[in-house]
């Protein structure tokens, strides 16, 4: 581990022998406090140390992880590691490691004495080393997704902010608190076993190999991140290889006994939907890029367009694909063809409206992207992403509202998806939202070029 | 040394790089200048690999710098126009990190940093924290992480930006002992006077275009001029009016003792002004050839307009061995 440079630099800034005396120190006086006076029951004194381990590998370990970035493009020393011949393999673990070393110091020691806690008490040893597994593959998880959306607001150029840094951090949190708190509580206290496409495995060991798997994903997101930022070109297969294993593992969940594959398949589709949003609001949308693209499309170099190709773009054509196959695949007719299934709730509620939604519903997601699109082409490109989701949401809630209270539930279908019954209605608002929005973005695009007649009169 | 062909590159709704093309030749100190915006940082940063060009490529002593770049900056030294340090690190555990960083093996990454330092003047302030030094030992420490590694090019973005003069002199003084260790250098800056010192060539950008690259001195040269400084031994307050009775003459600037001309690159045209001004009793001392300031060359050829007719016909390529 030493070997890498990066690694070592970070362990120089964080670790001194005084540092290392103060952990120790205070983590001893505070098992001493919590084991001497034995008032304490061991279920206390182990849930305060599990806590005492999330506040550390929770919030510090990923204030740590955003600022193992932060701090260099702050300190103008980005650009020189860019510089540097380190390969983007070694930046990655260097800095998750290194950056985070000293809160994972300070958790891991918490951790062996709840651990020690716990053995005192008889607890069994794989109780125990399960729980302390999951506990270090939800930081790993945590401070990996904390770096990887600190990268991704460096290359929108938006990390100069410390409420950008929050910002990163939060979206840690909310990875470990998901791990931490969501699937840990349903590993332990939910039902004993997960079905996934039929095949039935114990609750804790499907959590902790998911957790794992998805781990493993992060950090290969990390280092394709980190390669796109050294200047490498990353052709897209990366993100359609998640994106598969993604809409698989989501299929699989979906997959109960009693299942239509229409059913199954509405899973991936959703997914899909969030993760068009998601790829999109996180790539930075250069139309300079795009261009490129195209201009290498144009002269046949298909393995040059294809590092251009926008991965928002990737994941709304196959979401919309999977759309249509859903829509070939749903039943004409009734709850009785789907099981027992969110499926099923949603046709209770919408009936046969359900195809009509789901198309509707994927030209309303590209009303939104074109929208989006044309706030990122204009003069504010810095806000345009918050901007434009902040527009979306008062179309999607106020606005619909008030709509649906002036003009009547049937008007709705100009600012959201539904099925108004009229088939003009229900498509013929969002069809020419989207070709005047269309329209809108490729002006406001070619107006970013350099005019041809500019550069000939030059 | 450094093979720059065809580079383009956009802004939104600008053009920063429009076909840039040049070579630089090994062992040369290489002032990039041009007014601000004209597209120096760019055609830098392109040429360090930080940025993707449009179109066009840069090879580095045979290696396409952008077809793999770690491999390239291993080649390589660059200093951005704001460059940072790691103020909680000693001098020399930033030489050392750096000297890893780029690839040196462990077992010689001490050396490599005793070396570096010596070379930039740094081996009493090893054990100094970064952020304990001033402006000018901060430049150097980080020129010296740049160089760590031994590259065979070095380019440098406004190098001397907030310097003071003594500390702009050091600076020149090291670059030029680091061209006569092997370097080519590439300074960019707009402030002309700093790259005076030590650039023996001058590549002018204007608008993302290469207007011209040449030795410094052939700027002037190539409009069929030359510019010569003429020294009396005994002062005569009529020498500027002699001179400027000449047909065919530019008086640059003179006084009683001196004065700098430009005229045509004619030697028969010299003896004859010579022998007019012996004619006339003027006591001359010496009449040579004055090497063309770097301030005095970019003016001379932004006045002169011909860098409009060059980018008029499309972008210059300049080649100089």
């Amino acid at each position: 581990m030493m070997g890498n440079p990066e690694f070592t630099r970070n362990l120089w800034l964080q670790f001194s022998w005084q540092r290392v005396l103060a952990a120790v120190i205070i983590f001893g006086i505070i098992y001493y406090a919590g084991t001497a006076s034995g008032e304490l029951a061991t279920s206390t004194m182990a849930t305060a140390g599990r806590w005492l381990f999330n506040i550390i590998i929770g919030l510090w370990g990923t204030r740590r992880a955003a600022d193992a970035l932060a701090e260099e493009v702050s300190g103008n020393t980005w650009e020189t590691q860019r510089m540097s011949g380190l390969s983007a393999w070694q930046m990655v673990w260097g800095k998750l490691l290194g950056g985070t070393a000293y809160p994972w110091f300070c958790g891991l020691l918490c951790l062996a004495l709840t651990d020690v806690i716990l053995i005192q008490a008889g607890e069994r040893l794989s109780a125990i080393a399960f729980f302390d597994l999951y506990s270090v593959l939800s930081g790993a998880l945590a401070h990996a997704v904390t770096l990887g959306v600190a990268l991704l607001l460096l290359r929108k150029a938006q990390l100069r902010r410390r409420l950008m840094v929050t910002f990163a951090q939060i979206c840690g949190l909310i990875a470990f608190a998901n791990t931490m708190i969501g699937d840990i509580t349903a590993a332990l206290h939910g039902p004993d076993i997960v079905a996934w496409f039929g095949a039935v495995y114990p609750a804790p060991m499907f959590y902790l190999v998911s957790l794992a798997v998805f781990c493993a994903w992060a950090w290969f997101g990390l280092y394709r991140l980190m390669r796109a930022e050294l200047q490498y070109s990353n052709w897209p297969w990366a993100w359609c290889a998640f994106l598969a294993f993604s809409m698989i593992y989501a299929a699989g969940l979906a997959d109960q006994p009693g299942q239509t594959i229409a059913a199954i398949l509405g899973a991936p589709v959703g997914l899909g939907v969030v993760l068009v949003y998601g790829s999109f609001l996180a790539e930075p949308k250069d139309g300079v890029r795009y261009r490129w693209g195209l201009a290498a499309l144009r002269q046949g170099n298909l393995a040059k367009a294809l590092t251009f190709l926008p991965l928002w773009l990737i994941t709304y054509v196959v979401t919309t694909i999977l759309a249509l196959v859903l829509i070939a695949l749903l039943p004409s007719q009734p709850t009785a063809e789907i099981g027992q299934t969110w499926l099923a709730v949603w046709w209770q509620q919408y009936g046969p409206h359900t195809r009509i939604m789901l198309a509707v519903g994927i030209l309303f997601v590209a009303r939104d992207l074109l929208f989006l699109l044309l706030l990122n082409f204009g003069q504010w490109r810095q806000r345009a992403d918050i901007a434009g989701i902040l527009y979306l949401l008062i179309a999607y809630f106020p606005l619909a509202w008030i709509v649906a209270f002036v003009g009547g539930p049937h008007l709705l279908s100009l600012v959201l998806p539904y099925d108004s019954g009229n088939v003009v209605l229900t498509f013929g608002p969002a069809l020419v939202q989207v070709i005047v929005l269309a329209v809108f973005v490729r002006q406001r695009w070619r107006a970013q070029a350099v005019p041809d007649a500019v550069l000939a009169a030059a | 040394m450094i093979d720059i062909q065809h580079l383009t590159y956009d802004y939104p709704g600008r053009r920063a790089l429009d076909n840039v093309s040049a070579q630089i030749a090994p062992l040369t100190i290489t002032a990039l200048v041009g007014p601000n915006g004209a597209g120096k940082s760019t055609l830098l940063r392109i040429c360090a690999a930080l940025d993707r060009p449009f179109a066009g490529s840069v090879t580095i002593d045979g290696l396409d710098v952008h077809d793999d770049p770690r491999a390239a900056h291993q080649r390589m030294g660059f200093l951005p126009d704001f460059f940072g340090l790691y103020d909680d690190l000693t001098v020399q555990q930033c030489l050392h990190y750096r000297a890893r960083a780029q690839g040196v093996v462990s077992s010689s990454a001490a050396a490599a940093a005793q070396r570096a330092a010596e070379r930039l003047d740094l081996t009493d302030r090893l054990k100094d924290k970064a952020g304990t030094l001033s402006r000018g030992l901060r430049q150097r420490l980080a020129i010296a992480q740049a160089i760590i590694h031994d590259p065979k090019v070095l380019m440098l973005d406004e190098p001397a930006s907030g310097l003071d003069p003594e500390a702009r002199i050091a600076l020149a003084a090291v670059l030029r002992r680091l061209r006569d260790d092997g370097m080519t250098i590439v300074v960019s800056s707009h402030i002309l006077a700093e790259l005076e010192d030590y650039s023996t060539h001058m590549m002018i950008i204007r608008d993302g275009r290469l207007v011209d690259y040449a030795p410094i001195g052939h700027v002037a040269q190539t409009l069929g001029r030359v510019r010569l400084r003429l020294d009396l031994a005994d002062r005569s307050d009529a020498l500027g009016g002699a001179l400027r009775q000449v047909a065919d003459l530019t008086v640059v600037s003179d006084d009683a003792g001196h004065a700098i001309i430009e005229m045509a690159d004619e030697p028969l045209a010299h003896a004859a002004l010579l022998k007019t001004l012996i004619g006339q009793d003027f006591k001359i001392a010496s009449f040579a050839p004055d090497r063309l300031g770097l301030q005095d060359a970019y003016l001379t050829h932004v006045k002169s307009g011909a860098a409009q007719k060059v980018t008029a016909g499309g972008s210059a390529g300049g080649s100089v061995q």
